[in-house]
């Protein structure tokens, strides 16, 4: 029964990193197909976001003490909340279209 | 206690559980540098923040839903547009939005999530008229741009809206 | 496992290899900040596949400080930029 437990997890995880990787890299090919600016930074906020979410899912599905699921919360949190702001600050200064 | 009421988390008592749950158990130790580091931390950052956090359990889970919702389907949408980018995919505009709530704090969790959110990214508030002004990828209708971001407000609102008259109960 | 890490890390290695060149190639400083952004967001998802393929605990505390310092440096680009813009 546990060895099916951990089978399960290990392919939840695998399937989620690999997912997470598949953006970040759809994310890097975004900064160079898209044309202006601003529209490269939609590409950092979005699938990068996503990508980071889907691999700390991933990852803390295979951490066994609280405390190392609650850094990776922190992880996700800190992505999710930095990066837009990021996006916002650096759009400001940029200007254009 | 009304499933629409607020929960009041002091503002401790929240530092306290996340550094336990950062250690990762009930130790001795633990819990008394708990209590000597958060009072600590409290006093050193935190003279201009709020002392307690209120919010709805069941909006903020609304959402939160909405926001992973939307994430993935935008990742989705820039990846439609950087793989097979057609004219109509990658035209880019700048809209308007004038939020109706009237409150500071709620349109600063709306431009933040606005920016998670399928082709568009918040790129200033005006704070006398509370108005955004977001940068949309793809092209798009104004109206249903506008109900778009209203929808987004209200969910924010029902997470984590100024206290109101409940309505009376049926 | 060791296949899953194997995919994803060479899939990152990729991702990474286009932000670097996309550092080099562009002119303007706003393109290279964005690209920075992106390697940060690449590097944070390269730490977390290694921590939960080989239990390597170390590198959760690596990606905190890597977010948040790659935050701040991001904050600092974009008012230096603001400040170059203004100069003009």
């Amino acid at each position: 029964m546990n060895d099916i437990v951990q089978i399960i997890r290990d392919v939840v995880s695998g399937v989620l990193m690999i997912s997470g990787s598949i953006l970040a890299l759809l994310a890097s090919l975004g900064l160079f197909r898209l044309a202006t600016t601003r529209a490269r930074m939609h590409a950092t906020t979005k699938p990068a976001t996503l990508g980071v979410l889907l691999c700390g899912v991933g990852a803390a599905l295979q951490m066994a003490s609280t405390s190392d699921v609650t850094k990776v919360v922190v992880i996700i949190v800190l992505q999710l909340v930095t990066a837009p702001i990021g996006a916002h600050m650096l759009s400001r200064a940029v200007g254009g279209k | 206690m009304s499933i629409r009421s607020f929960v009041v988390v002091p503002r401790a008592a929240a530092l306290f559980g996340f550094w336990i749950l950062l250690w990762g158990e009930w130790s001795a130790a633990n819990v008394a540098s708990g209590v000597i580091i958060v009072p600590v931390v409290s006093w050193l950052f935190g003279h201009q923040q709020p002392a307690r956090y209120s919010l709805r359990p069941l909006g903020a889970l609304k959402l939160l839903g909405f926001v992973l919702h939307s994430l993935i389907t935008s990742s989705l949408r820039v990846a439609l547009a950087v793989v097979s980018p057609t004219p109509k995919r990658t035209v880019t505009s700048v809209q308007t939005v004038q939020l109706e709530r009237g409150s500071v704090f709620i349109a600063a969790i709306v431009a933040n999530a606005i920016t998670l959110t399928p082709g568009t990214m918040t790129l200033d508030i005006d704070r006398d008229n509370i108005t955004l002004s977001v940068h949309v990828l793809g092209e798009v209708d104004s109206q249903a741009f506008r109900s778009e971001v209203l929808k987004l407000e209200r969910l924010v609102d029902g997470a984590f809206g100024a206290q109101r008259k409940e309505a009376a109960p049926r | 496992m060791t296949v899953v890490a194997y995919v994803s890390l060479s899939l990152l290695a990729l991702a990474a290899v286009v932000g670097v060149v996309s550092i080099a190639k562009r002119s303007h400083l706003g393109d290279r900040a964005v690209a920075f952004d992106m390697l940060t967001s690449v590097v944070t998802c390269g730490l977390l596949v290694g921590a939960g393929v080989w239990q390597e605990v170390l590198n959760l505390d690596l990606a905190v400080v890597l977010g948040l310092l790659g935050f701040v440096a991001s904050l600092t680009i974009a008012r230096f930029v603001e400040s170059q813009v203004e100069q003009e």
